[in-house]
């Protein structure tokens, strides 16, 4: 049972949602989870990482087959990686926050 | 045995220090007898602030000795509601740690003040959450009508962009926050004419963000709830996840 916090003349107290709270948190959290709402994050992380490497496409910098090759796979990351599955597994973080799915890691 | 002794004038019997009566005795002067130390030097026991009864609150007829320079040093008392005050009291503050999907802060509004601000600090337990608000009644009712508000924003990894929403609720940040403690939303936002009937209560935000890719942004956001309510609270809530740990404080800001 989710749990619900109430601050009223200087004193908090906690206590259990009631049932109507409980469906609309459900409702909300349902929403929350929609796999779009993944893929966008997934989308601003990967323009995140494809904006940090742009300086290596200038005229006068050489890019390295790897490097086009992670941009590349950065680049197809909607239509290789499909499933909501997939969508968590690109999410996932270790405990100091790094993304941990390796099509993250720069070359 | 009692005495009297009749002397127009005590001096010491030697020296310039004299002591009157032992430890334990208790000299009483009597109603209507001026003890009157006006020209003298009177000394007070250390005691004589921390030996009374403390008390917690003041009310507005409440006394302070003062020495008033325009009138020779001489003592007069002052009420507390002439003395002068802060500019923000605070009316509402609320922090914890642990999973919450909701906070209400109750009874903070009223017709005390016009103008308040609210201060807000949120760690989010999922990556991409944002913190809606609803205004509550004087019942603690959310209240679930239209709240119409546009706003600005722009972060590390996006361009800027502005919005507008009308919805049964308004959000402290429309671009989700990363979930990483290290980086709450932070902000704070001003609240203004809860308490009336007549106008609709408006509101202007500013928060620090951090998204999903943990890249610091602001967002800049006013707006207001469309219904003549007098609102006495608000509901805090994650779109998705939970709060983990929050701190929200809320300030009525005195007229000059």
């Amino acid at each position: 049972m989710s749990k619900i916090h109430i601050w009223e003349n200087g004193t908090l107290t906690e206590r259990d949602a009631t049932s109507e709270e409980q469906l609309a948190i459900n409702l909300r959290q349902s929403e929350f989870d929609n796999p779009n709402r993944k893929l966008e994050i997934i989308k601003l992380l990967r323009l995140q990482k494809l904006k940090e490497t742009d300086y290596y496409a200038l005229q006068d910098v050489i890019m390295s087959n790897e490097m086009k090759a992670w941009r590349l796979n950065l680049r197809n990351i909607p239509q290789d990686y499909t499933t909501e599955e997939e969508y968590d597994l690109l999410l996932a973080r270790d405990e100091n926050g790094n993304l941990t799915h390796s099509v993250w890691s720069k070359p | 045995m009692s005495s009297e002794i009749k002397a127009d004038k005590w001096s010491p019997a030697s020296g310039t220090s004299a002591t009157i009566g032992d430890s334990g005795d208790t000299f009483t002067v009597p109603s209507g007898v001026t003890l009157d130390t006006s020209s003298s030097t009177l000394t007070l026991p250390s005691s004589a602030i921390t030996g009374q009864t403390a008390i917690t609150s003041l009310a507005d007829t409440d006394k302070f000795l003062v020495s008033q320079a325009s009138d020779s040093g001489n003592l007069k008392y002052v009420e507390k509601q002439y003395l002068p005050s802060g500019s923000m009291v605070l009316v509402g503050s609320v922090s914890s740690t642990g999973s919450s999907s909701g906070i209400f802060v109750n009874g903070c509004f009223s017709s005390t003040y016009i103008n308040y601000l609210f201060t807000y600090n949120i760690d989010f337990s999922s990556d991409g959450a944002k913190a809606r608000v609803r205004f509550t009644n004087s019942s603690n009712a959310e209240q679930t009508s239209t709240y119409k508000q546009s706003s600005i924003r722009d972060s590390g990894s996006s361009s800027a962009s502005s919005l507008y929403n009308a919805t049964s609720y308004f959000v402290l940040n429309d671009d989700g926050q990363s979930n990483f403690s290290n980086i709450p939303l932070t902000g704070h936002m001003y609240i203004t004419d809860p308490n009336s009937s007549s106008r609709y209560t408006a509101f202007r935000n500013f928060a620090s963000t951090s998204d999903a890719g943990r890249n610091s942004g602001y967002e800049i956001s006013g707006g207001h709830y469309s219904e003549n309510t007098s609102i006495a609270g608000l509901s805090i809530y994650p779109s998705g996840g939970s709060f983990e740990a929050w701190n929200f404080k809320v300030y009525g800001i005195v007229e000059a």
